[in-house]
């Protein structure tokens, strides 16, 4: 988890992903955002998030992408 | 069927009566039959391509469902992780595989029909440099009633299916019943089927505060379309298409014209289907939110066109960024030039399709597309050179949330985005830049001495429904803008309510007598 608070901090500095969870509800995280954090993440996890796994429920907190992240990891 | 016409009014009225009296659960069957109604008006013979298109849609979803449901017992049975693993590859190939066929033959269809003649044109200029006189005669075919949208809405949906957002719908009636809804048929807004087509197939009771409130908004379309944009566009058409006449401040006058006409026709628009399917209870996605207050051109398309913004995010933007080509563009950037460079790259590379398939999608022809470069270009301007204008900013002591800056910036986008649609207005690039030429000479600036001459072939009457509704639409707006709009109307006394009811009534009605008035379709409808 600390690494992913680490890159999604690195993308946007401004915004504390501890406690935001309405990310894409809230349209705080853009559509650059978004895309950033998604190659990162693929990098650094070596996993594959694909367009398909773009939904709202995913994205909308660091913990919600972790989650996401970590059923990739165990797949 | 013109919606701005008695005929409309008939057939929603006897629709909406229909719609309640029915039992409940055969609701969506009387909504598909007011839709192949609607549909008859423009030519029964052209719901061939919708049902063609839809069919395919419908059946490779269902396919794809299929071959993930099935693939589920296997994966139950899969030993290993390798074993699942390449259960997986293979379902996803299939999936791929029939998704692209579906969406090439689908869209493959809407291409002919709305580019053909766009493609012979060019081919034609090339032969004609090779070898005057052998020209390739156009097509004469018609592009059939809404199909620009009702494809979109089709390849949404299967693109949606294949990517496990939602279950697959099995009752092909169901399905066309969303795909041809006619309130959005014509110009839209694009819907989703997990929103519209679970809206539609639901129970709906009737409601008389909804009824209330949706016809409230219908009459506020009504007023934008008639009581504005069917009176300006007089102007607009005079003086665009009379540009070496009309020069100058004639020509900066219909530019902005041009702008509040598109908006009080398209906004007014959404405002009636959106009313429309408020008073069935079935909610349309909303396509606006006061666009002209938007601070930069990229705001300005997260507020106009909202939906087909959101599509080709969802369809265009985010696969070609988040592809191979995309992220090896960023990791590149990346290490090239830094962060920055290396987030904002595939997005950058993904706008240019996705400007392309705007502008394209807008016309076939080459002033949409230029069209679309120009916003391509100031909004990737304004992204690269965000620093550049913070330091800029704060060396002038500019604060962002300053009204006087935040002002400036909304003038500063409403011409931009006036500029740009010299484009989207002329017939050709020749006489687009003809008109801008026109447009910096001969000022006449003695026409502002008496400014009712610029509404060119515009009675005086309607010069005043022009003003003053276009004062009513902006006060509105700026209301819903700083928030207090939708409290105004809670709180509101009823007999003020009444009042202002009654007078947008009135300029209703007395405008529909006077005679400069373009009583045409609505401009988006073409596209």
């Amino acid at each position: 988890m600390e690494q992913l608070i680490k890159i999604m901090s690195e993308i946007r500095p401004d915004l504390d992903f501890e406690k935001e969870t309405k990310l894409i509800d809230d349209d705080i995280l853009d559509s650059f955002d978004i895309i950033s954090i998604v190659s990162e993440v693929n990098e650094q996890f070596g996993i594959e998030i694909n367009v398909n796994d773009l939904l709202p429920e995913n994205f909308n907190s660091a913990a919600a992408l972790y989650e996401l992240i970590t059923k990739m990891l165990n797949e | 069927m013109n919606i701005i016409s008695l005929e409309f009014i008939i057939f929603a009225v006897v629709f909406a009566l229909v719609f309640f009296i029915v039992p409940k659960k055969w609701q969506w069957a009387v909504v598909l039959l007011g839709n192949i109604a609607f549909y008859a008006f423009a030519g029964i013979g052209y719901i061939i391509y919708m049902i063609i298109i839809s069919l395919i849609t419908f059946l490779a979803a269902i396919k794809i469902e299929d071959i993930v449901n099935a693939s589920k017992d296997e994966l139950s049975k899969a030993e290993s992780l390798e074993d699942k693993k390449a259960i997986k590859a293979v379902v996803n190939q299939k999936k791929r595989t029939i998704c692209t066929w579906a969406l090439v033959v689908a869209m493959g269809i809407w291409v002919v029909l709305k580019y053909t003649n766009f493609f012979l044109d060019n081919v034609n200029l090339l032969i004609e440099h090779l070898k005057p006189g052998a020209m390739i005669g156009n097509v004469s075919w018609a592009l059939p009633l809404g199909i620009s949208f009702y494809t979109f809405h089709a390849a949404g949906y299967l693109v949606d299916v294949y990517r496990s957002k939602y279950p697959a719908e099995r009752n092909y009636f169901k399905y066309l019943t969303f795909i041809s809804y006619f309130p959005h048929i014509i110009q839209g807004p694009f819907s989703r089927f997990d929103e519209l087509g679970v809206s539609i197939k639901e129970e709906h009771k009737f409601s008389y505060d909804r009824m209330c409130e949706g016809a409230a908004r219908m009459l506020i379309g009504f007023f934008k379309k008639i009581v504005i944009a069917d009176k300006i566009g007089v102007a607009v058409n005079a003086i665009f298409g009379n540009y070496e006449t009309y020069s100058g401040v004639y020509m900066l006058f219909a530019m902005f014209a041009y702008g509040i006409q598109l908006y009080a026709d398209f906004a007014g628009y959404m405002d009636i289907v959106c009313g429309f399917s408020k008073i069935l209870g079935i909610n349309l996605a909303e396509n606006f939110k006061r666009p002209y207050f938007a601070k930069t051109v990229d705001e300005f398309w997260r507020r106009w066109h909202i939906t087909l913004g959101t599509w080709f995010k969802d369809y265009v933007f985010y696969p070609v960024s988040m592809g191979k080509t995309g992220q090896k563009m960023g990791k590149w950037a990346r290490q090239k030039w830094g962060a920055k460079m290396g987030k904002l790259l595939p997005g950058y590379f993904a706008l240019i399709f996705v400007w392309t398939a705007t502008g394209l999608w807008h016309g076939a022809n080459w002033t949409y597309l230029v069209w679309g470069y120009l916003n391509l270009i100031v909004i990737t301007m304004t992204m690269q050179l965000t620093d550049f204008y913070e330091k800029l900013k704060a060396k002038l002591h500019i604060k962002s949330e300053a009204l006087y800056w935040k002002i400036i910036c909304i003038v500063r986008t409403f011409i931009l985005v006036c500029f740009f649609r010299f484009f989207s207005a002329a017939p050709d690039i020749t006489t687009a830049v003809k008109m801008l030429k026109y447009t910096g000479i001969n000022m006449q600036w003695n026409v502002l001495t008496s400014p009712t001459k610029l509404f060119v072939d515009v009675e005086y009457i309607d010069i005043f429904f022009i003003i003053i509704g276009t004062l009513i639409i902006t006060l509105i707006d700026i209301l819903d803008e700083v928030g207090v709009w939708e409290k105004i109307k809670l709180r509101c006394p009823m007999i003020i309510k009444n009042l202002g009811f009654t007078i947008i009534i009135m300029l209703i009605i007395m405008s529909l007598g006077s005679k400069s008035d373009l009583m045409g379709g609505f401009m988006y409808a073409s596209f």
